[in-house]
C-alpha cells in the first residue's frame, strides 16, 4: 500500500473519520489495527536480503504478510517488557541483562532476516580464499518491510529508558503504537520515544493549522515523490543499467537524475508521512532540511535523514565516546558510525563504502576545520557578494562530492561502481546503437528538469530561505492559490506506465 | 446529545476552521481546466493518426453513408486488413454498404464494443456481428488497454483491474484533463513540425475499407526480418500474460447487445503467419491454451458462434501473403474476403 495509490487512500479515508470521532483511547487502539493492517498489506512484496523484489503475489494470498506483522508485535511485546523491567530492576546489573536482551533480540532479528545471506556468503569468499572448500548455502529469507527502521525506534526506547531519560510506558498498546504508527512505519523518520511515544500516551488535539500544514506536506510529498522522483527513475536506472556502455555526459546527467531522485523520493515519503501524522494531531520529527543547499558535510549530515543520523550520533557515535577521548578517537568513532550506517542501509559492501566514504569526509572536514564550529551561523549582517559566492561554491563542491559517492550506494556490484567513476571521469563520447550506446531521452529529461525546477522554486528555496516546511501557507492568498494549483495540476497530470514505482528506502 | 465514551469527538475541543481561501482557488482553477477537458470536444483535439480519430474516421466515411449494415465486421488491425467488404457484398450477393468492415488499428474487444454502443441505432438491423478476437485481447500484456479504453470505460471496469494500471485508469476517469492537456502539447509540436500539412495518413478506400498508410510496407521483409518479427511479437503479446475477467465481460456485454438486437454473432480469431503459431505453440502453449479456454467458454456463455483459426492454410491462405507476423497484405485480404463469405453461406449466418 504505497501512500501514491489509491488503496492507501481509500484505507486512509476510512482510518481519518474514524479517529477523529473517537475517545483518545479508542483512538489508539484503532489506529494500532490500521496500523499493523498497513503493514500486513505488505507481505513479501518487499525484498530479500540482497535486495531484489520477491514474487509479486496478491497480498491477501502472501503467507509472510501474517509472519511479519506476527514479528513486529513479538519484538515490540519484548522491548515493552524489557523496558518495564528495567525501569523496575533493583540492580544496575540487572538493568544491564534486560538491556542487552532488548537490543541482543532486535539486532538478532535484524542480523538474521537481513545480514544473513551476506555473512554466510562472505564467510563462504573467506574460506573459498584460503583454500578451504566450503558447501554453498543460501537461505530463502525474505526481508520483511521496515524491519531496520522498527528495530532502531524500538531500541532507541529501552536505551532511553535504561539511561533514565525516559519513563517506562505503563501501557502495552501505547508502546505498539509508538512502533506501528503507519504513517512512519515503512520508511521513517525514526521517531525518538520522548517525542512520539509521549504523544501516543496523552490525547492529541486537532487544530485548523495542523490540517493545513499537514495536507500540504502532504501534496509537496506527492509532488516530490510522483512527479519528480518518478520521473528521474528510469533517467537513473537507464544511466546505471550498464555505465560501460555510456557517455561522460550521459553518466553525469545520470548521477545528477539520481541525486535528485533519492532525494525527492525519501524526503518526500518523510513529507507524506508528516503530513499524514499533522492531520492527525501527531508531530513526527523533521526527516530533511534542504540537504544539497549544505555548505560543508558535516551541514550535509544535518539536514539528510535526520532520524537516522541524529539515532547514530545519540545511540552509537557518543556512547563509542564521540568527540570527548581525543582527535584521533573522534576520527575513528565518525568513520566507524558512518561505516555502521551504511551497513544499516543494506546487506552489501556497496553500502559499507558508501559509509565509509561519508566517515572518512566527515573525519576530514572535522580536522580540517580544528576547533572552528563545523556549520556556519546564519551572519546577522547581510552577506557581502564575495561571501555569496563563496558559500555557492561549497554548496556546489558539496554536492558534487555527495553525489559522486552515491555512486556505491546505487550502483548493485562495485564493478559497476568503478565502471561509472571511470566512465565520468574518461571524457568518452556517445557509442553508437550498433555498440550497444546507452543515452537518455532527451524530452524525458527536460520534462523531468521542468519539474525539479518547479520543486526548487516553490518548495525547497522558499523553505531554505524561511527555514519552515509550510512556508507557502504564508504567502498572499493568490500566490498561495496559484503555487497549490501548480502542484495539484502537475501531479494530477502526470502519467506512469509504470504507476508502481515503490519508494526507495522501503527496501531498507 | 450525550457523548458516548468511545464516539466522542475529544480531539476537536478548541477546533477553530476557517475559510481556506487558497485552497478554495486552486480548487476552482483545477475545476477550470477540468470543465474545459470535458467540454472540449474530442475531435478537435485528436489527430487522426490516434484511435479515436480512426474511430470517428470510419464512423463518418465507412459506417455513415450506409443506413441498412446486414453483416459488420468489428476487431483490430488484422480484421481491418482482412477483409474487403465490396468484395464480400459480390460474393454474398449482398448490396453495397451491407457489409461493413469497422474493425480499428490497435483495436481491443472494448474499441468493438465502443464502436457497437456508439453506433447501435444505426447497427440495430445487422444480421450478423463477426467480433475479430486476437489472442492477446484478453490479457494486458504490454500495450494495455488501450487508448478509447482509457478515454470511455466506465469507472467500474477500470477499478476491477489489476494495479498497475488500475491507479491510473481510475485517475484517467477521475480526471479528464489528464488525456486532454497533452493533447494540446502535442498538437502544438505537430503544428510546429509542420505534420498536420503533410497530407491525411488514413483513409476508407473505395472498398470500403480502413487504409492505414503508416503500416504500409516501406520494402519487402526478408526471412530473418519475419522472424525477428515474429519473435518479438509474440513475446510482446505473451507478455505478463493473464486473462482479466473484465476484458472478457466486454466481449460478453457486445455479445449480449448484439443478440439483444436481433443479430448473430461470432466471435473468430483469424489465422496468424505460420510461423508466427510455431512460435507461439513453441514459446506460450500454456497461455495459448488458456486463450482459447476462454474464448469457448465466452462463446458458450454468450450464445454466439466461435470460429478459431490457427494457420493460414485453414482460410485457403499462406504465409507470403502476411505482411509480418499477422497482417494480411492486399492479395491475402482478397483470399481471406472470399472465404469468409463462403463460410458465411456455408454457416448459414445470414438465413433469418
Amino acid at each position: 500500500m504505497l501512500f501514491s495509490t489509491y488503496e492507501f487512500w481509500v484505507f486512509f479515508a476510512i482510518v481519518f473519520p474514524l479517529y477523529f470521532a473517537l475517545s483518545f483511547r479508542a483512538q489508539n487502539f484503532m489506529l494500532l489495527a490500521a496500523s499493523y493492517i498497513f503493514y500486513s498489506y505488505w507481505g513479501s512484496q518487499g525484498f530479500d536480503a540482497a535486495g531484489h523484489p520477491v514474487a509479486n503475489l496478491h497480498p491477501w494470498n502472501d503467507p509472510w504478510r501474517y509472519r511479519f506483522a506476527a514479528l513486529m508485535f513479538l519484538t515490540a511485546s519484548f522491548d515493552w517488557y524489557a523496558g518495564r523491567r528495567i525501569e523496575g530492576a533493583a540492580s544496575t546489573r540487572a538493568k544491564k541483562t534486560w538491556l542487552i536482551l532488548s537490543l541482543g533480540s532486535n539486532l538478532a532479528v535484524l542480523g538474521f532476516f537481513k545480514y544473513c545471506n551476506f555473512f554466510i556468503k562472505n564467510t563462504e569468499a573467506l574460506l573459498h580464499a584460503l583454500g578451504v572448500q566450503a558447501p554453498e548455502i543460501v537461505l530463502q529469507v525474505t526481508l520483511p518491510v521496515a524491519i531496520s527502521f522498527y528495530t532502531f525506534q524500538s531500541m532507541a526506547y529501552t536505551i532511553d529508558v535504561y539511561r533514565g531519560e525516559l519513563k517506562a510506558t505503563a501501557r502495552l498498546s501505547d508502546f505498539m503504537l509508538f512502533v506501528a504508527y503507519f504513517p512512519h512505519l515503512v520508511a521513517g523518520p525514526i521517531n525518538r520515544p520522548k517525542s512520539l511515544l509521549s504523544q501516543c500516551e496523552r490525547p492529541r488535539r486537532m487544530t485548523w493549522d495542523g490540517w493545513r500544514q499537514g495536507a500540504l506536506l502532504i501534496l509537496i510529498g506527492l509532488f516530490k515523490k510522483v512527479v519528480v522522483a518518478d520521473g528521474l527513475a528510469p533517467l537513473a536506472d537507464k544511466a546505471f543499467s550498464a555505465p560501460e556502455r555510456a557517455s561522460s555526459l550521459t553518466l553525469i546527467l545520470g548521477l545528477y537524475c539520481y541525486s535528485v531522485q533519492i532525494y525527492t523520493d525519501f524526503s518526500g515519503y518523510s513529507d507524506i508521512a508528516r503530513g499524514l501524522a499533522k492531520l492527525m494531531g501527531f508531530e513526527l520529527m523533521e526527516n530533511f532540511n534542504q540537504p544539497y543547499f549544505a555548505a560543508s558535510i558535516t551541514e550535509f549530515w544535518r539536514r539528510w535523514h535526520i532520524s537516522l543520523s541524529t539515532w547514530l550520533r545519540d545511540y552509537l557515535y557518543i556512547p563509542l565516546g564521540g568527540n570527548r577521548k581525543g582527535a584521533l578517537r573522534t576520527y575513528f568513532n565518525l568513520f566507524l558510525t558512518m561505516l555502521l550506517g551504511g551497513l544499516w542501509h543494506g546487506a552489501n559492501w556497496t553500502y559499507v563504502a558508501w559509509g565509509g566514504l561519508h566517515g572518512i569526509y566527515l573525519a576530514v572536514h572535522k580536522w580540517w576545520l580544528g576547533d572552528a564550529k563545523p556549520v556556519e551561523a546564519t551572519p546577522e549582517t547581510k552577506p557581502t557578494l564575495a561571501q555569496r559566492a563563496l558559500k555557492l561554491a561549497k554548496i556546489c563542491a558539496t554536492f558534487h562530492l555527495v553525489a559522486l559517492t552515491w555512486i556505491f550506494f546505487r550502483a548493485e556490484t562495485f564493478s559497476k561502481a568503478w565502471a561509472y567513476l571511470t566512465g565520468l571521469l574518461n571524457f568518452r563520447g556517445k557509442l553508437g546503437r550498433e555498440q550497444g550506446g546507452v543515452s537518455l531521452d532527451p524530452e524525458e529529461l527536460q520534462v523531468a528538469a521542468f519539474a525539479f525546477l518547479a520543486l526548487v522554486l516553490l518548495v525547497d528555496l522558499p523553505q531554505y530561505r524561511s527555514k519552515d516546511h509550510t512556508r507557502i501557507l504564508s504567502w498572499p492568498v493568490v500566490w498561495r492559490g496559484l503555487a497549490i494549483f501548480i502542484l495539484a495540476v502537475w501531479l494530477i497530470l502526470t502519467r506512469r506506465t509504470d504507476a508502481h514505482v515503490p519508494f526507495i528506502y522501503f527496501q531498507f | 446529545m450525550s457523548r458516548s465514551s468511545i464516539f466522542n469527538f475529544e480531539s476537536f475541543e478548541g477546533f477553530k476552521p476557517r475559510v481556506p481561501w487558497a485552497a478554495l482557488l486552486a480548487l476552482a482553477l483545477l475545476g477550470g481546466v477540468e470543465l474545459w477537458a470535458r467540454l472540449m470536444p474530442n475531435d478537435t483535439l485528436y489527430p487522426q493518426a490516434s484511435s479515436w480519430g480512426q474511430l470517428r474516421l470510419v464512423e463518418r466515411e465507412a459506417l455513415a453513408p450506409h443506413s441498412h449494415p446486414q453483416v459488420v465486421f468489428l476487431g483490430s488491425s488484422r480484421m481491418r486488413d482482412a477483409l474487403v467488404p465490396r468484395l464480400a457484398e459480390r460474393e454474398l450477393g449482398l448490396s453495397e454498404g451491407a457489409v461493413l468492415n469497422l474493425a480499428l488499428g490497435g483495436g481491443r474487444v472494448y474499441d468493438a464494443l465502443l464502436m457497437y454502443e456508439r453506433n447501435r441505432a444505426q447497427l440495430k438491423g445487422a444480421k450478423l456481428i463477426i467480433v475479430g478476437v486476437d489472442e492477446w485481447h484478453f490479457s494486458l500484456g504490454e500495450s494495455g488497454v488501450g487508448p478509447l479504453f482509457n478515454e470511455f470505460a466506465p469507472l467500474a471496469d477500470r477499478a476491477r483491474l489489476p494495479e498497475p494500471p488500475r491507479n491510473a485508469l481510475v485517475t484517467d476517469w477521475l480526471f479528464n484533463m489528464r488525456l486532454k492537456v497533452p493533447l494540446l502539447y502535442q498538437g502544438f509540436l505537430r503544428a510546429v513540425r509542420g505534420e498536420e500539412k503533410k497530407g491525411v495518413r488514413m483513409s476508407i478506400d473505395e472498398n470500403g475499407q480502413l487504409a492505414d498508410l503508416r503500416d504500409a510496407p516501406k520494402s519487402e521483409r526478408n526471412a530473418e526480418e519475419v522472424l525477428a518479427d515474429v519473435t518479438r511479437m509474440s513475446r510482446m503479446h505473451y507478455a505478463n500474460f493473464r486473462i482479466e475477467p473484465v476484458l472478457v465481460e466486454q466481449a460478453e456485454r457486445l455479445a449480449a447487445l448484439a443478440k439483444e438486437d436481433g443479430a448473430r454473432v461470432v466471435f473468430m480469431q483469424l489465422p496468424n503467419r505460420g510461423l508466427y503459431r510455431d512460435e507461439v505453440l513453441k514459446n506460450f502453449a500454456a497461455q495459448y491454451a488458456a486463450h482459447l479456454e476462454t474464448l469457448t467458454a465466452l462463446c458458450r456463455r454468450a450464445g454466439a458462434s466461435c470460429k478459431v483459426f490457427e494457420y493460414p492454410a485453414e482460410c485457403g491462405l499462406s504465409d507470403d501473403q502476411y505482411l509480418d507476423y499477422g497482417h494480411l497484405m492486399p492479395s491475402g485480404a482478397q483470399t481471406f474476403t472470399h472465404f469468409a463469405a463462403r463460410l458465411i453461406k456455408a454457416e448459414g449466418w445470414l438465413a433469418p
